[in-house]
């Protein structure tokens, strides 16, 4: 309930990014507002990279699999550039962050659905895709990406990390 | 609480509280879905737009057709902040139903109770809300799980909803009855008869038509228990019948179904039981549907499977189906696929006898199409859906005299800017409603009667 709404998203993000950084794993980070510019803006930070872009919410099953699966694969695959987004509403973005800290990955890049709005949200991450969870881009370095729904297996993870190298 | 919050936190004037008429959406295939509709004849709709009278309890302004005729007119929707009394524009996730009489019921959630309101005018204005669970209660509501309402042969109410429990997934099924027209309720029950803190949510809700009153939802106590092969829910059930005094011992109807979708119950006109429609795990993790009959003394037609797009996916779509009883024996069904052999909205007949579903056709393939709903009305099937273009979320109108043969060329009935709930259909009579629940706009009931152009469908 207590979602911060920071009147500068991208100064916010930066502090709130170097703040994820210093904190140990297993304290809560906070999520960031994820609004319809901010895609782009996360696409521009790791341009020239291979990432991922991971859709998940708190009322979704199996993508409590897939951040187990993504917690444990980035404490031996430190290299994976990995950004979460919950579509959750800002009311409960202090749950997702405790979700996220269970599965080791409260040190990630994470942002939790600004708007309510998940509509409009969802059409700007990609107009194709239904709003099924968990929903992952491939990004390659060129910047194309690839969306891939349902759980992710680790033999993914691992092929396109050493076709990215 | 979230469309309630957000109206509270923003409504800055970015209204546009258009209403389009079928009627005046008979045309080519090729304009299905534009806007070229006046307001003038939104409002016309049997007066069931936007009436002022709707919203007295918050003196707003008259709604005019000059008020609402532009993109940018400030909203006259009530100001819902925390401390607004209870209303259906300013809760979240209601639902409506008309009783036989006529009457409008609406079944809301706001804060932590379940309210009931009811309108003798198909929805134009309603009657202070009744609160329906006395001490408050965190409620898990939100599109595809929400308070749900139907009525008893000797005017009883009913009312559900899913009380949630601390833990990811675990939540009680909540059931309370009012016996003197919904001026006050009786305490509610909880319905799961398992005593374990696990998941009971995603409960539907429906009176057949000898009275006997059904309760079916998304179970995990197999899964709890450790015994359900796929780790996903059970479709569970209970029944009454004693007009909701008392409730028959859970009785499971199958296992391995989705988690997280709604269910679809529906009752024919003069028989016992009640059918179920919901999204079922079959093996190769295919995430299509199935169909049961649920009775007073078991479960009457066991689960088949009803759908075959073969969507094969580890994944939640929040996305359940929609069933409506003909007069003949079948079932009308509309469901969304994200994939398989069939994407977006479709619709079917499904013949429990027989087992088979015909006329199966993609009503919208269109990105963004989503949560279809559908109701039988006098021989005619009318469906909807949302539609999200990038700007404006319409709800989109189909109607088919012939079972499903024919269909009417897809028309708008109303479309909002803002955040929007599922549309749903609400018959009364012959007559035949959309209900829907908007962030700018609030609830919005609007007739939908009206006859259309052929058309033969996007192509599957």
């Amino acid at each position: 309930m207590k979602a911060r709404r920071p009147a500068a998203p991208v100064l916010a993000s930066t502090a709130a990014l170097a703040l994820a950084w210093i904190l140990p794993s297993t304290a809560l980070a906070e999520q960031m507002p994820f609004d319809v510019g901010d895609l782009a803006k996360i696409e521009r930070r790791h341009g020239g990279e291979p990432f991922l872009v991971v859709l998940w919410s708190l009322d979704c099953p199996p993508c409590r699999g897939e951040l187990a699966l993504l917690g444990d694969f980035r404490l031996r695959h430190p290299e994976l550039e990995l950004v979460l987004i919950s579509t959750d509403p800002p009311e409960t973005a202090a749950a997702a962050a405790e979700v996220l800290a269970g599965h080791g990955l409260a040190n990630a890049e994470s942002y939790g659905f600004a708007a309510q709005n998940a509509e409009r949200l969802r059409h700007a991450i990609d107009p194709e895709w239904f709003g099924e969870l968990p929903r992952t881009y491939f990004y390659a370095a060129d910047g194309t990406r690839h969306g891939v729904s349902g759980a992710l297996s680790e033999e993914m993870l691992r092929e396109w990390l050493e076709a990215g190298r | 609480m979230r469309l309630a919050c957000m109206r509270g936190r923003r409504r800055t004037g970015h209204v546009d509280t258009r209403l389009e008429r079928l009627a005046s959406a008979l045309r080519p295939i090729g304009m299905a879905g534009r806007l070229a509709i006046t307001i003038g004849a939104g409002l016309a709709v049997g007066g069931t737009a936007f009436g002022d009278d709707r919203v007295e309890a918050y003196a707003a302004p008259p709604v005019t057709a000059d008020s609402i005729s532009g993109d940018t007119q400030p909203s006259t929707r009530p100001r819902c902040g925390p401390d607004m009394p209870p209303s259906v524009h300013c809760g979240t996730t209601p639902t409506a139903a008309f009783d036989r009489s006529g009457r409008l019921w609406v079944a809301f959630a706001q804060r932590d109770h379940v309210y009931v309101a009811s309108s003798d005018d198909a929805g134009r204005s309603f009657g202070p809300a009744a609160r329906v669970n006395a001490a408050p209660e965190t409620l898990d509501v939100n599109g595809e799980n929400r308070p749900k309402i139907a009525f008893g042969t000797r005017g009883e109410i009913y009312v559900s909803w899913t009380r949630k429990l601390p833990g990811g997934y675990n939540g009680d099924i909540r059931f309370s009855r009012s016996l003197d027209r919904g001026e006050r309720f009786e305490p509610p029950l909880t319905i799961n008869d398992d005593g374990l803190p696990t998941g009971h949510r995603f409960e539907s809700l429906e009176a057949d038509a000898a009275g006997n009153v059904y309760l079916v939802w998304l179970d995990k106590r197999d899964t709890h228990a450790g015994f359900a092969a796929s780790g996903g829910a059970s479709v569970y059930y209970t029944v009454s019948t004693d007009g909701g005094a008392t409730f028959a011992p859970n009785r499971r109807v199958a296992a391995g179904s989705c988690e997280c979708c709604r269910i679809a119950i529906a009752r024919s006109a003069d028989s016992v039981g009640a059918a179920i429609f919901w999204r079922h795990v079959f093996p190769g993790s295919i995430r299509d549907h199935a169909f049961a009959v649920i009775g007073p003394d078991g479960v009457l037609a066991p689960a088949r499977r009803a759908t075959y797009d073969d969507w094969r996916i580890d994944a939640c779509p929040h996305h359940g189906p929609a069933m409506s009883a003909a007069d003949d024996g079948s079932y009308e069904l509309a469901w969304f696929s994200g994939g398989g052999s069939r994407k977006g909205i479709s619709y079917g007949r499904y013949d429990p006898g027989s087992g088979a579903v015909t006329r199966v056709r993609t009503m919208s393939a269109s990105p963004g199409a989503s949560h279809p709903h559908l109701a039988f009305v006098a021989g005619r099937s009318f469906l909807v859906w949302k539609a999200f273009d990038g700007a404006r979320t319409r709800v989109l109108l189909t109607v088919t005299n012939d079972r499903g043969l024919e269909w009417s060329t897809p028309a708008s009935v109303a479309s909002t800017l803002g955040a929007s709930d599922h549309p749903f259909l609400a018959a009364r009579g012959e007559e035949v409603f959309l209900v829907w629940h908007t962030e700018d706009e609030g609830l919005v009931v609007v007739g939908v009667g009206e006859s259309a152009t052929p058309w033969t469908g996007e192509t599957n």
